[in-house]
């Protein structure tokens, strides 16, 4: 992509009724992101229900405002009530909280917005960038290809979003797979676990299933806390001085990498790129020892990487039509919804597409830095509304969102359904992350795996055969392998061998 | 969390079981191309891998107790090391109050959605819902919680219906 093209299609942003729209939305994604309970999926999900009747470049305007707006913003939450706002800054309260009890809250902000803004910047060069590299080997993806890559993303996003137990992850990933297959599918039209139901043989839509699965699911895991939290501290200096940037240049940069590859690893968001960004910050700072009681690298590591992971998680939905991220899941639905097919043909049939991203991403951050920087005082007023009140007038929200999209009930009550099943699903440790990713890519793989049959009169070696495949599942098999118990067996074989020799 | 995965186990071969059953009743035969190209191929294959992940996480939860030993020493490191504030950690001090909080939240958006909406106009079903949950959680009483549920059902219908042009429910 080339920075005239970038140029042309930041001007045409210019004018008074997209500058508006992404202004707003910034700040709705900043308030999203800052409450506890929250996350910037949800504020995806939920404005592309509420946003169904704009114009569609104004809406991708808006959602990829709402995306950057709401990772910055569960900062504030971070550092002001060491409860991180969306799982992206889990890692900022390591280091936020601190500064803001050492009377420094104000000037942690202001890191954490210069450090989100640089790193969100990071993020749409990489995505200008490779996006045109990915999208050319994309090409040469064909049946056999997407369905080993939808393969693979389950078992990697399972394996990411959930280190404890991938096994969990991977349930929750086939869950979702098995539960996309649910209406009428592609080749034969037949309605597929319909029971009759004229709703159910249109199949589960995805919008109502990603806002229970991210909205209501969070509104029941916020009311279920038993205390409210309060701001106990003050805000002073914000403006960060600009010797507290540059000094960490080596983090900076290294957490825009972490934050782009982990981005653009099918599934796995913002909170990963995060905690890699501060795991590997503290172990090359030269005062490891700071970190967790205040350190300046460790709040800038979090958030240039859970920022820059943005741009990364962009990269497959544009090349591959695959989500880098939950967020980035919802805003390739929204595309669907729009008319716009992402995917290996994206830079023949819409050639200027990626430039007109990069130039949405570009405003979203700088409308990020301005409110992130000008509208403190007032932003953190509302942390200071109780959950009690806010919470219900979220969940009406909800429900319009589910509701815009096909004007069905079926959808507010698949709503409340997938919300009461993500919530049980995560406080028991499985992954949501999986479960949304299996649900897109679940007619993908359904697809393709026939198409390629039939192609090949159901011969199903070419899914062992052709290299991106045998690549992909090589990539697949380590996966599982190193998470299974057996490279610990073989290493005990080991273990036992010289002890018994001695 | 061994005994939640018990029944987590149970339930995940339940449905995987149910789906297995239902793909192979669909039609296999049914085109040109027969069984490469049957509905029910893929949702079997699915149901068939959920079944065995789903046995795995039963028969691990059954009889592997060191893995959970080792889950919950992990979990206590860290805690130990995490400066974030750890929502089972309060928990376990409310553990009642909190299902209490979770059945009631879960209810009102149930009597919202399976009752009030599409059988009372838009704006008092969303008032009375605001209000009620305000309600419910103490946050104010009958005259505070009316009055911001009557806001919020004016504000959201205007917002939505005249601005945005959505339609609501």
């Amino acid at each position: 992509m080339s920075i005239s093209a970038f140029i042309i299609e930041f001007l045409k942003l210019m004018t008074p009724q997209t500058v508006f729209n992404a202004f707003w939305a910034t700040g709705f994604g900043i308030i999203v992101g800052m409450l506890p309970g929250l996350t910037a999926t949800m504020g995806v999900a939920l404005l592309t229900g509420l946003t169904f009747r704009f114009a569609t470049d104004q809406v991708i305007v808006i959602l990829i405002s709402v995306y950057v707006g709401a990772i910055y913003g569960g900062s504030r939450s971070a550092i002001l009530l060491n409860i991180p706002g969306t799982p992206a800054n889990a890692a900022t309260c390591l280091d936020g909280n601190p500064l803001a009890w050492a009377g420094k809250a104000g000037y942690a902000m202001g890191l954490a917005t210069v450090s989100s803004a640089i790193g969100t910047f990071f993020g749409l060069i990489c995505l200008a960038i490779f996006s045109p590299m990915l999208g050319d080997i994309a090409l040469s993806f064909k049946s056999w290809e997407f369905f080993v890559l939808a393969i693979f993303g389950i078992v990697i996003c399972g394996n990411l979003t959930a280190p404890k137990d991938p096994l969990k992850g991977w349930i929750a990933g086939i869950l979702g797979l098995l539960l996309s297959q649910i209406g009428q599918e592609s080749i034969q039209a037949y309605a597929r676990f319909s029971f009759g139901s004229i709703d159910m043989t249109g199949g589960l839509s995805l919008i109502p299933v990603l806002v229970g699965v991210y909205g209501v699911s969070e509104i029941i895991g916020v009311m279920k806390l038993p205390v409210d939290y309060t701001v106990r501290t003050k805000v002073a200096r914000i403006i960060p001085e600009l010797k507290d940037i540059f000094r960490y240049w080596k983090t900076i940069i290294r957490s825009g990498v972490i934050g782009v590859i982990v981005g653009a690893i099918p599934g796995v968001g913002e909170d990963t790129a995060a905690w890699i960004s501060y795991d590997f910050a503290k172990r090359g700072s030269k005062h490891p020892e700071e970190f967790g009681k205040g350190s300046y690298e460790g709040l800038i590591a979090s958030e240039t990487g859970n920022n820059a992971c943005i741009g990364g998680a962009i990269i497959p939905v544009l090349t591959l039509a695959i989500p880098g991220s939950a967020p980035a899941a919802v805003l390739l639905a929204a595309m669907w919804l729009h008319g716009i097919r992402p995917g290996p043909l994206l830079p023949i049939e819409q050639p200027q597409f990626i430039a007109t991203v990069t130039a949405i991403f570009f405003l979203a951050t700088i409308s990020m830095t301005l409110l992130g920087l000008s509208f403190v005082r007032p932003l953190v007023k509302v942390l200071q509304v109780p959950r009690n009140i806010l919470m219900p007038i979220i969940f009406t929200l909800c429900a319009v969102g589910s509701y815009a999209i096909n004007g069905r009930l079926f959808d507010v009550k698949l709503m409340l359904l997938f919300g009461v099943i993500g919530y049980f699903m995560r406080s028991n440790d499985f992954p949501a992350a999986p479960l949304v990713l299996g649900f897109i890519l679940g007619p993908m793989a359904d697809e393709n795996l026939r198409r390629a049959l039939i192609l090949k009169n159901g011969s199903i070696l070419p899914f062992f055969t052709r290299p991106i495949c045998m690549v992909l599942w090589g990539m697949t098999l380590l996966v599982i392998i190193s998470r299974s118990p057996l490279p610990g067996l073989v290493k005990g074989l080991f273990k036992k061998n010289p002890a018994k020799a001695a | 969390m061994r005994r939640t995965d018990i029944i987590f186990g149970i339930l995940i071969v339940a449905v995987a079981g149910a789906f297995a059953v239902m793909s192979l009743m669909m039609p296999w035969y049914g085109s040109e191309w027969g069984i490469i190209a049957a509905p029910g191929l893929v949702p079997l294959m699915l149901s068939i891998l959920l079944l065995i992940t789903g046995l795995i996480l039963l028969l691990r939860a059954v009889f592997s107790k060191s893995f959970y030993r080792s889950l919950e020493e992990q979990a206590g490191d860290e805690a130990a090391e995490n400066g974030c504030e750890k929502q089972d950690q309060s928990e376990k001090l409310n553990k009642e109050p909190a299902w209490k909080r979770i059945i009631i939240t879960i209810g009102l958006a149930a009597v919202y959605i399976f009752i009030l909406m599409g059988r009372l106009p838009y704006m008092i079903s969303t008032g009375l819902y605001v209000a009620g949950f305000i309600l419910a959680f103490k946050g104010g009483g009958i005259v505070k919680s009316l009055l911001i549920g009557a806001v919020t059902a004016v504000g959201v219908w205007l917002a939505f219906e005249k601005i945005f042009l959505v339609v609501l429910p």
